[in-house]
């Protein structure tokens, strides 16, 4: 400091008498200067960093990868993949964090590529034995919320559920980040009931990138054991966007048993967006009792609701809902929703349906023409993409 | 005239540290926000996307092509490889003279379909609308129309036909890495308000060596054009636009490549036909049909490189390109003055675009009006040579720091060069951007503003093309 001190008067001194502006610019001329070699020396550090990095990947590989590669996939030709015990890695017993790290991360690699045929239970012993869901553990109480985020989703890749508690300590945090990934991990950790999150809307700022990690704990959950039912959220909540999500998550997971409760929700709601998705959700769950009251309702929503109920009315493809479809393309004044309309006749018909046939005579215009050929197109390329999809 | 030589020195010297500042503050959070975003978006969330296509969103990537049969399939296959689960690519020929249409529908089994074409955005007339009979090219529809003389009509026409609520707007000499999509969309997601727009880095594909459209290595170019390019947008997008982003400030999403809300650019009026800075006019507008609506909304930059570009070769074209530019950026202060310092439009109205008029509009006349300035002290022998030098060192260092602090900042997010030599490249050859590259710059942008005020007709002109495949060549 005192160093610093005496070349900042030593400066001073030799400006004495300049204007400031002179004096001002100086400051900066050095501060420039010294940024510069600053930043010179960050370009250094961060590629020797990234080089290091490489390097102990390699050491890793080369100390410890034969190892835990026979021990963790099965049939490899180096051993009969016998459980290890902490004799079989006492030269994993003390390993620093960045090997740990390191290590995780092999494991996981291993995991994922040979799926088949990855032994779980040495897995579980080797993560045990070499400490590292208490390694990461540890790294939750970390300040640096980029290490949190890395730890949350290790423990979530090793799934312990032992390690629920801890992770949903991180889950209390202001940062909502931080909170956000710690909520939806817990929730595949949690050994007990780890959708109550779900109670308060699952958080305070809900967006989209939480219905995505939502989704894929339901998901999992669902590969377990049959979801509970998702509609007493949807009516427990008030934001809007958690009720839509978790209404489409209702149709994905066909919870047909919800339907009689969401079209009595239909007319309590005042949110068009809730109305245009219960519509679609009772359209996938093929639930017939909603044609007559959407068929009321349709006059008096938005378009986008309008949309919704349309789209409704093709997929229960019952005659009434055909009848209906057919009397309002003939008064509907949106293009949009008349090519709906026609699209949803098709499903319900085909393209050798009577009345979408003689609605196709029938057309007027061009653009009324072209919506035919344009529908046939784009269904069949719809079912082409969802048979590849499914291959 | 003494006094007025020393009210513009002093003038000359508070718009200096005016730049200085706005630099340095926008480098300072720029630091963050890039350090937030690596943090927040990681691969874990790009799998999950690609795992449950039930949850990604639909995105229409269109980009408009005149005259560019030289590397239209490069493009086309680039766009077609994304790796993502739902989306489309809609290629709109914008009355092409050259082969650009031929090569297509040979390419990929194109036929004229029958299409209700709705005009939600005013443009030139559609012609057709092609499809493949290939069932493997079925995300790709190809839009042929009159040509409109400008990429914003082609990009309305493209928008009148992209079916999803999110397109991404490019140009065909972009080619898009493979996770473009996945880590665009994230932004989208993972905020509470509307997210009208995304932009991301782009760079100069002059020097990257490419296959079937793929980028396979990425390398500086060889010649200086382009490589000074290079700095000069790395600058722009991973300082100053993230920067501005921290702030929701962007003022910006560049034409070349961004991410956009389907039905906010309807609802603005679309892309304006006429505007030669149609992707700076696009936002503007979108920001101010937010604020007539009150509705909350956000622009947000990722700091991620997802477009490469080929980037004007030598000077004949670079001069095409900047005075373009010029003639861009002033049309946008004629057209939206009346946004300038007006309290309804926000901070767009009272940052953003002061910012934009002060210190990027009026930077080429300060520079200008500085160098004929000092011409005069010369001749009248009224220099400081101590000053004069104090401050030039003073002035090129401002360019030169931005520049290595880019540069740090683009390793940090991701190691894109091979070799961290060729960051050192950048870096050396970044302390002659001042000296060679910039005062090009400035005559173009002020050609630009002069071909704008005596109104000559402009036509969006072609590009000249040197191709992608293998190595993109430096001639």
């Amino acid at each position: 400091m005192s160093t610093l001190k005496y070349y900042y008067y030593y400066l001073d001194s030799e400006f004495i008498g300049y204007p400031a502006i002179i004096r001002i610019t100086v400051f900066l001329v050095l501060l420039f200067i010294f940024i510069y070699f600053l930043t010179l020396l960050r370009i250094g550090y961060i590629s020797f960093r990234l080089r290091q990095g490489k390097r102990r990947e390699q050491r890793v590989e080369d100390k410890y990868g034969d190892k835990i590669f026979s021990l963790l996939v099965e049939d490899s030709s180096a051993s009969v993949n016998t459980r290890p015990t902490s004799e079989d890695l006492k030269e994993m017993a003390s390993l620093s964090d960045w090997e740990k790290i390191i290590i995780t991360q092999k494991l996981l690699d291993l995991r994922e590529l040979h799926a088949e045929k990855f032994n779980e239970d040495n897995f579980r012993t080797i993560v045990d034995l070499v400490g590292l869901n208490v390694f990461w553990e540890n790294q939750l109480t970390h300040s640096d919320y980029g290490t949190v985020k890395n730890a949350v989703r290790k423990l979530e890749a090793i799934d312990d559920k032992g390690s629920g508690v801890m992770v949903r300590k991180v889950a209390q945090r202001n940062n909502s980040f931080a909170r956000k990934i710690a909520k939806s991990a817990y929730m595949n950790l949690s050994s007990m009931d780890g959708l109550d999150y779900l109670d308060n809307d699952f958080d305070r700022k809900f967006n989209a990138l939480d219905e995505l990690r939502i989704h894929n704990s339901l998901l999992k959950r669902q590969a377990e054991k049959p979801l509970q039912p998702l509609v007493r959220w949807v009516l427990n909540s008030k934001n809007v966007q958690f009720q839509v999500f978790l209404i489409k998550e209702i149709a994905y997971f066909d919870q047909v048993d919800a339907a009689e409760v969401l079209l009595e929700y239909f007319s309590e709601t005042y949110s068009s967006e809730v109305k245009a998705e219960i519509a679609r959700t009772l359209g996938h769950l093929k639930y017939k009792d909603a044609v007559q009251k959407l068929q009321t309702e349709y006059h008096y929503v938005r378009s986008t609701v309008q949309l919704a109920i349309v789209e409704y009315m093709g997929l229960i493809g019952t005659r009434k809902a055909l009848e209906f479809l057919v009397a309002e393309q003939k008064k509907v004044q949106s293009s949009e929703l008349q090519i709906e309309m026609i699209r949803n006749i098709y499903r319900i018909e085909g393209a050798e349906g009577m009345v979408y046939k003689e609605l196709m005579q029938n057309a007027s215009s061009d653009f009324n023409k072209s919506i035919f050929n344009f529908v046939e197109k784009d269904e069949q390329e719809t079912e082409y993409i969802i048979a590849t999809s499914k291959e | 005239m003494e006094y007025i030589v020393y009210v513009y020195q002093y003038l000359i010297f508070f718009y200096a540290l005016a730049i200085t500042t706005i630099y340095l503050i926008l480098a300072f959070y720029a630091y963050f926000n890039v350090k937030n975003t690596k943090i927040r978006f990681s691969e874990v969330e790009e799998e999950q996307l690609k795992r449950m296509p039930e949850m990604a969103p639909a995105i229409s990537v269109v980009a408009p092509a005149f005259n560019e049969e030289v590397i239209i399939i490069d493009n086309v296959n680039s766009l077609l490889n994304l790796d993502y689960p739902n989306f489309e690519v809609v290629i709109v020929n914008d009355g092409s003279l050259d082969k650009t249409l031929e090569l297509l529908i040979d390419k990929y089994d194109l036929v004229a379909i029958d299409f209700p074409y709705i005009e939600k955005v005013r443009c030139k007339p559609v012609k057709r609308v092609l499809k493949s009979t290939n069932p493997k090219y079925f995300r790709l529809t190809v839009v042929d129309k009159i040509n409109g003389g400008t990429k914003a009509d082609a990009m309305n026409a493209g928008v009148n036909v992209a079916r999803y609520d999110h397109f991404i707007n490019t140009d065909v000499d972009c080619l898009l890495a493979r996770d473009t999509l996945t880590k665009i969309i994230l932004p989208v997601l993972d905020s509470s308000k509307t997210v009208i727009a995304v932009g991301a880095t782009m760079r100069m594909a002059n020097g990257c060596e490419v296959e079937n459209g793929i980028i396979t290595r990425v390398k500086p170019a060889s010649r200086l054009i382009p490589i000074f390019q290079e700095t000069e947008y790395l600058r722009s997008y991973l300082v100053a636009k993230m920067g501005w982003s921290a702030f929701n400030l962007v003022p910006n999403v560049s034409g070349g490549f961004g991410l956009f809300d389907k039905k906010v650019v309807i609802g603005a009026g679309g892309f304006d036909s006429l505007s030669h800075a149609e992707d700076m006019d696009m936002t503007l507008r979108m920001i101010a049909y937010m604020k007539d609506h009150d509705r909350e909304y956000q622009i947000v930059q990722i700091p991620d490189s997802l477009c490469w570009t080929e980037g004007p070769p030598n000077l004949k074209v670079l001069r095409r390109q900047r005075s373009r530019w010029g003639r861009g950026l002033l049309q946008i202060f004629a057209v939206h003055r009346r946004f300038l310092f007006n309290r309804k439009y926000g901070r767009m109205g009272m940052v953003v675009l002061p910012y934009a008029f002060f210190f990027e509009f009026m930077a080429p006349i300060v520079e200008f009006i500085g160098f004929l300035f000092l011409i005069f002290l010369l001749l009248t022998n009224q220099i400081n040579f101590e000053t004069f030098w104090l401050m030039l060192l003073f002035v090129y260092l401002i360019g030169v720091t931005m520049s290595i602090i880019t540069v740090s900042y683009d390793l940090a997010v991701k190691k894109q060069y091979t070799s961290v030599w060729d960051y050192i490249l950048l870096v050396f050859v970044s302390t002659f951007e001042a000296i060679i590259y910039h005062p090009f710059v400035v005559v173009f942008s002020l050609l630009g503003y002069w071909q704008f005020l005596t109104r000559k007709e402009f036509k969006w002109g072609a590009m000249t093309r040197q191709g992608f495949t293998k190595t993109t060549q430096n001639t």
